[in-house]
């Protein structure tokens, strides 16, 4: 199906999304503790963060089903609960459950939606082409398995098509099949112009698809950043390869960084001592050149060890004492050997 | 070619209203709800038991004597009425327990059209409810009579006989907006059945009859004066039921214009 350009015009750096010093209580329970976000248009952003560190409550305020105790909230640069303009909003959300009444079929179940939203009926059929959902959408929804509902529930966000995505947990309990269909979808709508928020649990999709990440604990924003470089991960490389020795002294006589973990070979390139900043290319040819050739060669996931980094210090483990990054750079191999 | 397919399709598109066409689905599926089906099922073979069981006894039906199309037509405005009212509040509630709410309003968060949407749905199923029960109080009625010798152009007094189906329709609607009202603003079927029940039954039927200053002002009194029976003045009827459609749209317009989605 061909890419359709999205009805508006984007402005770079203009928000989709605003929250400032955005406060949210439910009884005694501060869930919102002064967020700070702003999703820029043509941004996927995606939002981490433990269970109960406010990533739904954030996009409930921010699509107005909630509304703020304090701070300020901006959807597309208006006020979310505002009725200006008395038309449908251009914006797809799939707020936890999917929402689906359970004795439609996934089509009329998708009308609906497009009817609600002003969108013509042909809508329905170039979303459930792209999700391949097919004579799927002919059945009762109340026949479907859970993740045959979060995929029609996904289908009914891209009704319209809307210029802003705000997706809770869009992939869990998808197939790999449809998961990565959706991942694709994401992609293609911020590559044509769209927005995307959404909040995720999956680290490695996080990774991989957002522009941007924000890492929420306690109600915040911990930390903020392209994935690559957030956490104390940033910057790292793994290699695998045959002889880790001859890797490790071709790679110290450059003067990177590296040690030895598991079998691999780790390379630091985005310590703030480390001068420069090589990539993979510039560790690829300096193995190359000392006659060691790695049979895998990748940057380390970052949004894990920030992640657990960043958690680690609402919920401490005992069982697990933390790592002394700094020893660990500067010890010889043999030492952070485990 | 392509043209000429392309274009009728393009124009059904602009004919109707969004608004409208939701609601037009919506009425497709309460036909599929088998709790739909049950309760109009339920209330059709009460209906039907009383007219029969009227016509066997040569009692009559709800003080009308042996005009048994009148006494349907009266067992539809007061009782049934409520009746629909209480599958309203479940229809209307149960969409809460789907959250198709947030996915809607996370669309357009204008809550007053969320609110007549729900409303218009309530509508279409009093509508239908009140179409259905009266025409089978009438024919079942008119097919009973005819059989006792009284034919049907006989049987038919226009005048008492159309207020009482106007009485029906406005029971039925005004009920039907107190179920939905209940519903909406308690955003759960079962709180808004168990409202709308505590509202007609406790304090309609048990309490108000008791109680002789509040007899005459209730609004199941009131749509059976409108019907033919009790003694209270139609004028004061029709003032009960007006405002007490009034009130159920504006409360409830007015609680659910700044609710919030939390779950």
């Amino acid at each position: 199906m061909p890419a359709q350009p999205l009805a508006r015009t984007r402005r770079p750096a203009t928000a989709a999304v605003e929250l400032r010093g955005v406060y949210r209580r439910f009884g005694r329970t501060m869930v919102l503790a002064g967020l700070d976000l702003a999703v820029d248009e043509g941004e996927l952003y995606g939002l981490i963060g433990p269970n109960g560190a406010g990533k739904t409550t954030a996009l409930r305020v921010a699509l107005g089903l909630v509304q703020a105790d304090a701070g300020q909230v901006r959807l597309l640069g208006r006020d979310p609960r505002s009725a200006a303009g008395a038309r449908p909003r251009r914006v797809g959300s799939l707020i936890e459950a999917p929402a689906l009444s359970p004795r439609l079929s996934g089509r009329e179940c998708l009308v609906l939606i497009a009817r609600w939203a002003g969108a013509p009926d042909r809508e329905v059929d170039r979303v459930v082409g792209l999700l391949g959902l097919g004579r799927m959408t002919d059945r009762p929804t109340a026949t479907y398995s859970s993740g045959m509902r979060q995929v029609l529930a996904t289908a009914a966000a891209l009704v319209g098509p809307p210029d802003l995505l705000v997706l809770d947990e869009p992939t869990v309990g998808l197939d790999p099949g449809h998961r990565r269909r959706v991942n694709d979808l994401l992609l293609d709508h911020a590559a044509r112009g769209g927005t995307v928020l959404l909040s995720s649990h999956q680290l490695d999709d996080a990774e991989r698809l957002c522009t941007r990440v924000g890492l929420m604990a306690a109600g915040r924003l911990l930390q903020e950043g392209p994935p690559t470089e957030l956490g104390p991960a940033a910057g790292r490389f793994e290699i695998t390869v045959g002889d880790p020795e001859a890797a490790l002294s071709a790679l110290r006589e450059v003067r990177l960084i590296c040690w030895r973990d598991d079998g691999k070979v780790m390379v630091e390139t985005g310590a703030p001592y480390q001068v420069g900043r090589p990539d993979g290319s510039v560790i690829a040819r300096v193995l190359a050149d000392a006659g060691v050739y790695p049979s895998d060669l990748r940057r380390s996931p970052t949004l894990e060890l920030a992640y657990a980094e960043a958690t680690s210090s609402l919920a401490p483990d005992p069982a697990r004492p933390p790592v002394d990054r700094e020893r660990r750079l500067e010890a010889p191999a043999a030492e952070v050997r485990r | 070619m392509r043209r000429q397919r392309v274009a009728p399709r393009h124009r059904a598109e602009r004919r109707h209203s969004p608004l409208a066409g939701a609601v037009g689905l919506r009425a497709r599926e309460l036909a599929r709800r088998p709790e739909v089906v049950a309760a109009f099922s339920l209330q059709a073979m009460a209906l039907v038991a009383a007219v029969v069981l009227a016509a066997v006894a040569a009692e009559g039906l709800a003080g009308a004597g042996n005009d048994l199309i009148l006494g349907g037509l009266r067992v539809t405005a007061a009782p049934g009425g409520l009746l629909c009212g209480v599958l309203v509040a479940a229809v209307v509630g149960s969409e809460f327990g789907w959250a198709t709410e947030r996915a809607l309003l996370a669309r357009d968060p204008r809550r007053l059209r969320f609110a007549g949407y729900q409303l218009a749905v309530a509508a279409v199923l009093a509508l239908a409810w009140w179409a259905v029960q009266s025409l089978l109080a009438v024919t079942v009625a008119a097919l009973l009579q005819a059989g006792g010798g009284i034919a049907a152009g006989r049987a038919w007094h226009h005048p008492a006989h159309a207020a009482a189906l106007a009485a029906a329709l406005a029971a039925t609607l005004v009920y039907g907006l107190l179920g939905a009202a209940c519903a909406l603003v308690l955003r759960s079927a079962l709180a808004g059945v168990v409202a709308l029940l505590a509202y007609g039954l406790l304090g309609e039927l048990v309490l108000a009859s008791r109680w002789a200053p509040a007899s005459g002002w209730t609004v199941y009194a009131s749509a059976a004066r409108l019907a033919g029976q009790g003694t209270t003045s139609v004028g004061r009827a029709v003032l009960v039921v007006a405002l007490a459609f009034a009130v159920a749209l504006a409360g409830c317009l007015a609680l659910y214009a700044r609710r919030q989605v939390r779950d």
